[in-house]
């Protein structure tokens, strides 16, 4: 009796949160295409996480993609540089940019975005906005959903550059394999459906980690504890919603 | 025939709040006449905030109706509602400023998004209210995090009343400061609000300060006003529990629990 209690109330629990996310989104996404807009919040927040992601963004792509190029070489010895340019463009811009460039903005910016709206939750400051007759919805969550599921692709972009520069790198420069085929087997490999599913991974993972950041910042309480728990609660909800998104995505797009 | 009568500005009628089995209203009745201050008084936990929120739309009560300007906001649409917090302008406790911006963009907000104000006559119109609330206007352009505990006080009352608004709502205006500046942002509260013919709400536990910013008192305690009425009646009122707040009693009809 109490395991079936608990196993109850435990699925009430799961399905009440979702609930409660689906609304919140629902909430979110009427916001981004109703006036007013904050053309100065989004900007900033594109900026944000557009530009200041940059870095670590292009760190791990590039030391992915050389990665890759060095297991594939072992691996793959046998069937030529080719196959390595393909395992490197095809790793990188189907699965590990979008998915590590995800994961990185998860921990940058889902982070930042839960421990700011957290802030302002328990400081009263989302209640101010109300008071002023400005929607906390309009001004804190719509501006970056929209930011974050309009830079998301863009940084997988350069994601995707850098990371098959990384395998560029390692197989012309250890592998001693000639830029130019290895260049023109990259190419060759590239196809467009695989590119296009990680650009559409990409907005989707964008639109999570802005959903879990603000989500979670939104409704935290209890002061600095609270905005603790929410932060950690946003990059690991995001972080795992991304994984399981990146399945669905890929079973979209390949299992036909 | 309304103008012959004084108008209540706010009318609460009946007001319940549950949180779970936690009933933290039950059955709240308050009128406040327009251009008069009212302070609520009461005890920590005693709903004071729960009535606050409430009456601005930052929660929706169980039961009973709220009035502004004979108008009911319990129910209302979003738009409808907006339009009605238009009138509103509130200092909080801890000032609330938003970190994000200046202290002049702080007391500007209101002007620009909700009353569509160009960023430039906005600053103007924010230095101001600086002024007004005694803030020198070198500190526009810092961010709120830079300022005393005052100044945010002074920067948060400045942003409630750039909006001019009607009714103005105070949330503890003194509590964190130290009695010279609790006075002084007393007497800043007096003023403005006098300066704007507003209607004004606060709700304290700083009986000196009640005293000074008010014209009545009302007392709340468990969930209901248990007395109301002008503040120079409150060292005569011959209600208990009244008298015990005001003095301080720990016995009394209010027992607290204090349990842990």
């Amino acid at each position: 009796m109490r395991l079936l209690r608990a196993i109850g109330r435990g699925t009430i629990a799961v399905f009440a949160t979702i609930g409660r996310i689906s609304v919140f989104a629902g909430n979110g996404l009427y916001h981004c295409v109703t006036p007013p807009f904050y053309p100065r919040i989004i900007l900033r927040q594109m900026i944000e996480i557009g530009y200041y992601s940059l870095p670590v963004v292009g760190l791990t792509a590039i030391f992915t993609g050389m990665v890759l190029a060095l297991q594939s070489y072992s691996g793959f010895a046998f069937a030529g540089e080719a196959a390595i340019a393909n395992v490197v463009v095809w790793g990188i811009t189907r699965e590990l940019g979008p998915v590590l460039a995800g994961l990185m903005v998860a921990g940058r910016i889902g982070a930042a975005m839960a421990a700011e709206i957290g802030t302002m939750r328990v400081t009263e400051q989302i209640d101010a906005l109300t008071t002023l007759s400005t929607n906390p919805f309009k001004y804190l969550v719509a501006p970056r959903l929209i930011a974050a599921v309009a830079m998301l692709p863009l940084l997988v972009l350069v994601a995707d550059v850098i990371g098959v520069l990384g395998g560029f790198i390692v197989s012309v420069y250890d592998f001693g394999f000639n830029p130019t085929t290895y260049l023109k087997s990259t190419w060759t490999s590239l196809d467009t459906s695989g590119f296009v599913s990680g650009l559409v991974k990409a907005a989707v993972f964008g639109f999570l980690v802005a959903l879990m950041g603000t989500y979670h910042g939104y409704n935290s309480k209890g002061g600095a504890q609270g905005v603790g728990q929410a932060t950690t609660n946003a990059v690991v909800s995001a972080s795992i919603l991304l994984l399981l998104f990146n399945f669905i995505i890929t079973a979209l797009f390949f299992a036909a | 025939m309304t103008d012959l009568q004084p108008q209540a500005k706010i009318e609460v009628r009946d007001l319940c709040k549950s949180f779970g089995s936690k009933h933290v209203l039950r059955g709240l009745n308050l009128t406040i006449e327009a251009g008069t201050s009212l302070a609520v008084i009461g005890g920590s936990g005693t709903g004071k905030s729960v009535l606050i929120k409430n009456i601005i739309g930052l929660m929706e009560p169980d039961s009973g109706s709220i009035l502004i300007d004979g108008e009911d906001v319990v129910g209302m649409s979003p738009t409808e509602r907006e339009r009605v917090t238009r009138k509103f302008g509130m200092l909080f406790q801890g000032a609330a400023l938003f970190d994000s911006l200046t202290v002049w963009e702080n007391i500007a907000f209101g002007l620009i998004q909700s009353q569509g104000m160009k960023r430039r006559a906005a600053r103007e119109a924010a230095l101001e209210a600086m002024i007004q609330v005694g803030l020198d206007t070198d500190i526009a352009d810092r961010s709120p995090a830079e300022l005393s505990g005052g100044m945010q006080k002074r920067a948060g009352l400045a942003r409630a009343i750039a909006t001019k608004p009607e009714i103005l709502f105070f949330d503890e205006p003194t509590t964190g400061l130290d009695p010279i500046m609790g006075s002084v942002i007393d007497n800043l509260i007096v003023k403005s609000v006098r300066e704007l013919g507003a209607t004004a709400l606060s709700i304290t536990h700083d009986m000196a300060s009640a005293r000074r910013i008010a014209d009545n008192i009302a007392m709340i305690y468990e969930g209901r006003i248990v007395w109301h009425g002008p503040v120079a009646e409150i060292d005569h009122s011959g209600n208990d529990m009244l008298d015990q707040f005001i003095h301080g009693r720990s016995d009394g009809p209010i027992q607290l629990r204090v349990t842990g």
